[in-house]
């Protein structure tokens, strides 16, 4: 038996975008078990599944392009001489189909999975190198104008300082630094009232930051929007 | 009362709003193993209510069991609704949604019946306020044609007055064929062109239905019950009347009782989260002061073979990493090393294997470390009360010797923290019992301490409530100060390194206490209550007290006559018309012989104690492994 370690590119869609980040992990940790993946466990009294999930989305927020490494413990014969640059059509990747297949009869409505393709195991962590995070933010019963001024004069500013409130503490952050651009998405058929913004977020150091905290902040450059009253997706990683 | 909307709550409605509340994905349903039925076609649309929060009414197997037998009939579509937590009111309030069943999305005032689970009296004003947001009148009364049938079963079923105005139906007892039952009923009287009374005439002739409304409650002038009684003109259509005892149902044997091996698996973490096996219905120990030792007799054992069948079954369907072997008191199920044997160490199921309860002896440490399989959590033992008089009184079968054997033998197993169980405001308890729980844990502190582990003792104190159909129905729960004062004299005792100290909320005790053995008239002070915002009372830091007293002023009632007030031997008790099969004489012995100490022992271990249930519905004790008497 051998160690493969997979990564699997899967989708939080919208029928499960209130999830929590912990309860998706719980989720696909009990779809993995019962799709019967050969996931390797970790030694000791109570032993874990080697699974590992990346940038962790909030709740409310679905994500389209989500990733999480799981490392399975399988047969010699479909290892032998592949290895993660065996090509399609090889024995590793028929194999990782067939996991595929088994994983998205088992999984509740609204994940869904992209693919699963072999990785290094000692390959660089998978978090630090994510550049950016790509989002749709929809709202309501907003003014196009107001809202294009806003972004306008937020992008235009070198800084804008956002107080994120913890239960017991407020930490200031610089919310501009994190933010390369955002945009009102031109076409669009979302129906009455509604409107799409686009906006690219970086990460940086293990952080980054949210959609919702640049609709907070955009009330200082004249719009009024309930940043809780808004559907975000996040529909690209950047690597 | 929210509008009253037919149509079904879309999805794109509701996500505007959600990132409002906290834990949203309480509302959004999506589960795994839901059936994938198509609502045409389907002749009753039945919705089970469980009147708390989702992560609790997804960790109940009962509402599971029915929710699976329901569902496995083609012409039922059963959808669930749990109790909105305040956050989700408000914002249903506002924005004009009502509440909804998760999966159809269709509002509870669209269903044809709506079946609650009562497990406990504190979510009643839950009860009250489902029905509101869900668009459906709270009083029976106000509820004409086309509105739910609403329904309730579980242990509160059975002494039910309080709440009895707002529930057209009461199931008793095992709910799985008579639910059937009801749904037959109902889909012939929905294709009839009867009226709803009608409908409620021919539910009372089916075995095991309560229909409160067609009886007549008599008061004395003390506010004592005179009489109750079947209201006259209650003919149905064969002719029968409405019986004057309701005798709960049994399902006699659990062997071919159906159960969920494909059960809801909820996508947010509930408290339970483990696959849940229910091993055996009943418990014949007689513990005085326990409802459940009562309601549920007698003893059902499933067999080594359904058991492990199931487990399999449930881990595959599920992917739970642990199997949880439930009943009323696991570890005396009949063959429990065997089926823990078999189920550890074959390791058939590939899960590890919890047992919810064990007893107080060295055999459940025993098993508790077989299950461990090397990691040593924590113990949980009940004694329930602190001096031998005082075990003696509630027929608690055991012996401080048996608690320091098990303790001992837990230490020397690698256990270092156990935590105790016990009960304060006993019938008969003095100062003396309540300073001897103290001893206890100080004791067993100190065997742990010889033996070189470091303990943490653990005592947590629940203050004592009465219950209905158990020996101390007729005593006095002790006031709200009294159990202050005992729980701070115990808190006292029990200071110093490796004691933890845990009680219960001294409100919630009394007015559990006022609603466990409460009558027909409190349903007044319960809607006032109700209407002046109580909700989620089993909640502690929910719990309004001053309301809940401004609504007993308001209404007339004093709240002492409920909770405090020992009931004469002769008095009918508002539940004397609904039939446990334990008859009230059984009960008063259990009582006599409470006073004098005397202890009554488990039947299934014994000679018949002529509790009266095997008598009274052709039944006995079904253990796996009948065991020589």
């Amino acid at each position: 038996m051998q160690e493969l370690k997979v990564r699997v590119n899967y989708v939080k869609g919208d029928q499960v975008r209130f999830l929590s980040h912990l309860d998706l992990t719980r989720v696909m940790r009990m779809a993995l078990r019962r799709a019967n993946w050969p996931v390797l466990m970790t030694q000791g009294f109570s032993p874990k599944m080697k699974v590992s999930f990346y940038s962790a989305l909030p709740v409310g927020t679905a994500g389209y392009d989500e990733y999480m490494d799981v490392v399975l413990n399988v047969s010699d014969r479909f290892l032998g001489k592949a290895s993660t640059k065996s090509g399609e059509g090889s024995e590793v990747f028929q194999f990782l189909s067939l996991l595929a297949h088994s994983l998205s009869k088992t999984l509740p409505t609204g994940v869904s999975i992209k693919q699963v393709f072999p990785v290094e195991k000692d390959e660089e962590p998978f978090e630090s190198r994510i550049l950016s995070s790509l989002y749709h933010v929809h709202m309501r019963k907003v003014d196009e104008i107001c809202l294009t001024t806003a972004i306008t004069e937020f992008l235009k500013c070198s800084s804008v300082p956002y107080n994120i409130n913890r239960r017991k503490s407020t930490k200031t952050i610089d919310l501009r630094e994190f933010i390369s651009w955002a945009q009102i998405k031109p076409v669009q058929n979302l129906g009455p009232d509604i409107l799409c913004v686009l906006m690219e977020i970086k990460h940086a150091d293990g952080r980054t930051a949210r959609p919702q905290w640049v609709i907070d902040s955009l009330s200082e450059f004249g719009l009024s929007a309930d940043s809780k009253e808004v559907i975000v997706d996040r529909v690209k990683i950047r690597r | 009362m929210a509008e009253a909307r037919n149509e079904a709550i879309s999805w794109n409605e509701i996500r505007w709003h959600l990132s409002k509340v906290e834990k949203p994905s309480r509302y959004t349903g999506g589960e795994i193993n839901v059936p994938k039925k198509d609502r045409t076609g389907t002749d009753v649309l039945f919705a089970l209510g469980f009147p708390d929060v989702y992560e609790i009414g997804m960790s109940h197997l009962g509402s599971q069991i029915l929710y699976f037998v329901l569902n496995e009939r083609p012409d039922v579509l059963c959808d669930r609704v749990y109790a909105p937590w305040t956050d989700m009111e408000k914002l249903m309030r506002d924005t004009g949604i009502p509440l909804f069943g998760l999966e159809t999305r269709l509002p509870l005032s669209s269903f044809d019946i709506v079946g609650f689970s009562l497990q406990y009296e504190l979510t009643y004003t839950n009860v009250l306020n489902m029905l509101d947001l869900g668009g459906v009148p709270l009083r029976c009364k106000d509820r004409k044609e086309g509105y739910p049938l609403i329904i309730a079963g579980g242990p509160c079923a059975m002494a039910p007055e309080p709440i009895a105005p707002f529930i057209d139906v009461f199931v008793l007892g095992d709910g799985e064929e008579v639910v059937l039952e009801i749904a037959d009923v109902y889909k012939a009287w929905k294709n009839s062109c009867e009226s709803r009374d009608e409908l409620l005439r021919d539910l009372s002739l089916v075995e095991g239905v309560y229909v409160p409304s067609l009886y007549d409650i008599g008061y004395k002038r003390d506010g004592t019950i005179k009489s109750i009684r079947p209201k006259e003109r209650t003919r149905g259509v064969s002719g029968d009347e409405a019986p004057a005892k309701i005798s709960r149902r049994i399902v006699k044997s659990l062997e071919a009782a159906p159960f969920p091996v494909r059960p809801l698996i909820p996508l947010m973490e509930p408290i339970h989260d483990r696959a849940m096996v229910e091993i055996m219905r009943g418990c014949t120990q007689g513990c005085r002061f326990c409802q459940a030792g009562t309601i549920y007799r007698p003893v059902r054992e499933r067999s080594l073979e359904t058991i492990d069948d199931l487990s399999r079954n449930l881990i595959d369907a599920s992917g739970y990493e642990e199997v949880s072997l439930v009943s009323l008191s696991s570890a005396d199920y009949s063959c429990i090393e065997e089926l823990v044997t078999r189920l550890v160490k074959e390791n058939p199921c590939g899960a590890r294997v919890s047992l919810p309860s064990l007893r107080v002896d060295s055999f459940s440490i025993d098993l508790a470390r077989t299950l461990s399989s090397g990691q040593k959590v924590g113990l949980t033992l009940a004694p329930e009360a602190g001096t031998q008089r005082m075990r003696d009184i509630i027929n608690k079968k055991v012996t401080e010797e048996d608690l320091i054997d098990a303790a001992t033998y837990a230490f020397s197993n690698g256990f270092s923290n156990i935590k105790l169980y016990f009960m304060i405001g006993l019938p008969g308890e003095t100062d003396e019992d309540v300073l001897a729980i103290a001893d206890l844990a100080k004791k067993i502190r100190q065997i742990g301490r010889n033996m070189k582990v470091r303990p943490n003792i653990t005592v947590s104190a629940s203050g004592f409530v009465p219950k209905p159909n158990t020996a101390f129905q007729w005593e006095p729960c002790i006031s709200q100060e009294e159990l202050v004062r005992r729980q701070r004299l115990l808190g006292n005792a029990l200071r110093g390194p490796g004691l933890i100290y845990k009680y219960h909320d001294a409100k919630t005790t009394w007015l559990e206490a006022i609603f466990a053995r409460g009558d027909r008239k409190l349903s007044e002070a319960l809607e006032i209550a109700y209407r002046k915002g109580a909700r989620f009372d089993a909640w502690p830091d929910m719990l309004q007290e001053n309301l809940w007293k401004e609504s007993f002023r308001e209404s007339g009632l004093d709240p002492s006559f409920y909770a405090h007030r020992e009931r004469g031997e002769d008095e009918v008790l508002p539940w004397d018309h609904l039939d446990s099969g334990v008859t009230k004489q059984f009960l008063l012995s259990e009582r006599h012989k409470a006073r004098r100490g005397i202890t009554t022992p488990d039947c299934r271990r014994g000679p018949c104690v002529k509790c009266g249930v095997c008598e009274k519905f052709g039944v006995e004790n079904v253990l796996a492994v009948k065991r020589e008497v």
